[in-house]
């Protein structure tokens, strides 16, 4: 829903004569508005009997305005498979500071049991009303996630692809561009995450990488803000390409791409963004 | 529709740098797509040439023709057969030669819309993997322009934000740099100032990546040269890097020392933090980020 504001806005753009329009884009830009942020991004956490995952952030105001001091609020939201919001946990990042948010700790801390879904980030400045703020445009809340796997010595880390936006509606269809080599690929596992406000049913196809044609399939209905796994056994696929693609028929949101993981022989996996 | 830019390499188009990681005891591939159907009016197939770059960063081999990649399909190119004989790391420039575009070349030059140079090259992922015997293989998708050649873009900068490094007894970040260019007469070396802090953490100092020779810095070993104990609880270091002479290609690759097990993933440029971070609001970034005492080493 537009707010008031910019609904006078819209209707002064379209009925005043450019010179009066102009003039009022100049006081606009002087008035103390809101900070122009994006919804909040979103990303996958894993915190399995094997996977740990950590939260990287920084006060990116602070390195893309180094001389503005800034201090800054995250917020982070963690959502089960099942999209129920398990935690709210707030964080300062002073003026350029860094700092990595173990989840199996705070989940500990916290009594949760959750072995995957997503977290949210949104990064504020603590003035955010502040004039040369928008001189960033759009500011996005990125981070990173890094997994780790003590037992199989497996490491992973992927940057976020959307965010959990309120407006957020069904994409078209995807293909990865990654090529799966099946050489000594156990299993192969897509993570999706579904960050709208609307249940999404969707279907995961590994294809032949040469023809295109299919090669098993897994269908899931994913409801708002959660997710699901599709799991390929590549020993219980017949005609078994040597190399996949990745398809999914419907993205929940633009760029909602799963993250691919190979399991290789003997366990050990890579991930990464498809 | 801006004028098109004249002269404009062939083999400078649609390009896709890679380092090999020999180093770490892989060998490498790559799968390159073509989604130009997209835009049916800019739709074309390629070819794709290979320059190969030897350990000292001179070219070794540019080879013609190693794969014909269509609309709509993928290409997987085993770079053993360029680099199996260097024990150290090189880098490889992937040339996808858009045969619409190459019967109007003369000398290997084009003229060429802005917009279709970006369109090309943005709208579809590359892929490199890097994989052993044992069959554990890691990659990474991303795109890569014709940085450090003038007709491309005159503004040669480079500044990376990665809270994803992490160290510990058995577990270290390496961050890659790669100085490439398209353009044959490039010999620049990149002077990068580094910063690396996080958890009692905090350091900073130069690093020069010559063209064409891959780097690799070891978080680990900036820590443990602090003289900081690592344990085996993983210690976070977040990476910052400056170079205002050129647009460096940087990737993060995380490594499990007892298994050699690797995770990649490329940065995100200020864009995807602020929207408006581009031209002279990216120049004032870069400006005020090379006052900063923090990058002084």
């Amino acid at each position: 829903m537009p707010s008031l504001f910019t609904t006078v806005e819209r209707l002064a753009m379209r009925l005043l004569p450019p010179k009066v329009t102009e003039s009022l884009q100049r006081f606009k830009h002087e008035l103390p508005l809101k900070l122009h942020l994006s919804a909040p991004v979103v990303q996958l956490y894993l915190d399995d009997a094997h996977t740990r995952s950590f939260v990287g952030l920084n006060n990116f105001y602070s390195f893309l305005l180094a001389d503005i001091e800034t201090s800054a609020r995250v917020q982070l939201r963690f959502h089960d498979s099942g999209g129920g919001l398990v935690l709210r946990h707030s964080l300062d990042l002073a003026h350029f500071a860094a700092r990595a948010v173990d989840v199996r700790a705070l989940f500990d801390h916290h009594r949760i049991r959750s072995p995957f879904g997503v977290v949210t980030a949104q990064i504020t400045p603590t003035e955010p009303r502040r004039k040369v703020y928008r001189d960033l445009g759009r500011a996005s809340a990125q981070f990173f996630m890094f997994y780790r796997d003590d037992e199989t010595g497996s490491v992973e880390q992927v940057h976020p692809l959307s965010t959990a936006d309120r407006d957020n509606r069904p994409s078209a269809a995807f293909l990865s561009s990654q090529v799966i080599s099946t050489h000594k690929v156990r299993q192969v596992i897509a993570f999706q995450y579904n960050p709208s406000s609307f249940s999404h049913s969707l279907e995961h196809s590994l294809v032949n990488a040469e023809t295109g044609e299919p090669v098993a399939s897994r269908r899931a209905t994913i409801p708002p803000m959660g997710s699901t796994r599709a799991v390929f056994t590549l020993a219980d696929l017949a005609n078994l390409p040597a190399r996949l693609s990745l398809a999914v028929d419907a993205l929940p949101s633009a760029n909602s791409k799963p993250m691919l993981r190979r399991v290789f022989d003997g366990g050990r996996h890579s991930m990464s963004h498809s | 529709m801006t004028p098109p830019i004249t002269d404009f390499r062939l083999d400078a188009i649609h390009s896709f740098q890679i380092r090999t990681l020999t180093s770490l005891g892989y060998r490498t591939r790559v799968a390159l797509s073509n989604s130009s159907h997209e835009r049916p009016e800019l739709a074309t197939d390629y070819r794709v040439d290979v320059t190969v770059f030897d350990p000292t960063g001179a070219r070794a081999r540019a080879i013609e023709g190693v794969a014909h990649l269509a609309t709509r399909k993928k290409v997987m190119i085993d770079c053993e057969q360029f680099v199996g004989t260097y024990d150290r790391d090189v880098e490889l420039v992937f040339h996808l030669i858009p045969l619409r575009l190459a019967p109007a070349a003369k000398d290997g030059l084009v003229a060429v819309t802005r917009e279709e140079l970006f369109f090309l090259f943005t709208v579809q992922d590359h892929y490199v993997e890097y994989y052993r015997d044992d069959g554990f293989a890691s990659g990474v998708l991303y795109q890569s322009g014709a940085f450090n050649y003038g007709k491309f873009s005159k503004d040669a900068t480079t500044i990376i934000q990665a809270p994803k490094g992490y160290v510990s007894a058995d577990l270290d970040t390496l961050v890659s740099l790669m100085n490439s260019s398209l353009d044959p007469s490039y010999r620049a070396t990149a002077r990068i100032r580094c910063n690396v802090q996080g958890d009692g953490i905090s350091a900073s100092w130069v690093e020069d990546v010559p063209a064409f020779q891959p780097v690799l810095l070891s978080l680990r070993d900036r820590v443990a040269g602090l003289g900081i104990a690592l344990g085996d609880a993983p210690r976070f270091a977040c990476f910052f890097g400056l170079c205002e002479t050129a647009t460096l290609i940087p990737l993060t690759i995380s490594r499990d020392l007892r298994t050699g097990c690797i995770g990649i993933e490329h940065s995100l440029p200020p864009v995807y933090y602020g929207t408006a971070v581009t031209g002279k609001q990216r120049a004032h970034t870069v400006a005020s980020l090379a006052r900063l005492a923090r990058f002084e080493p």
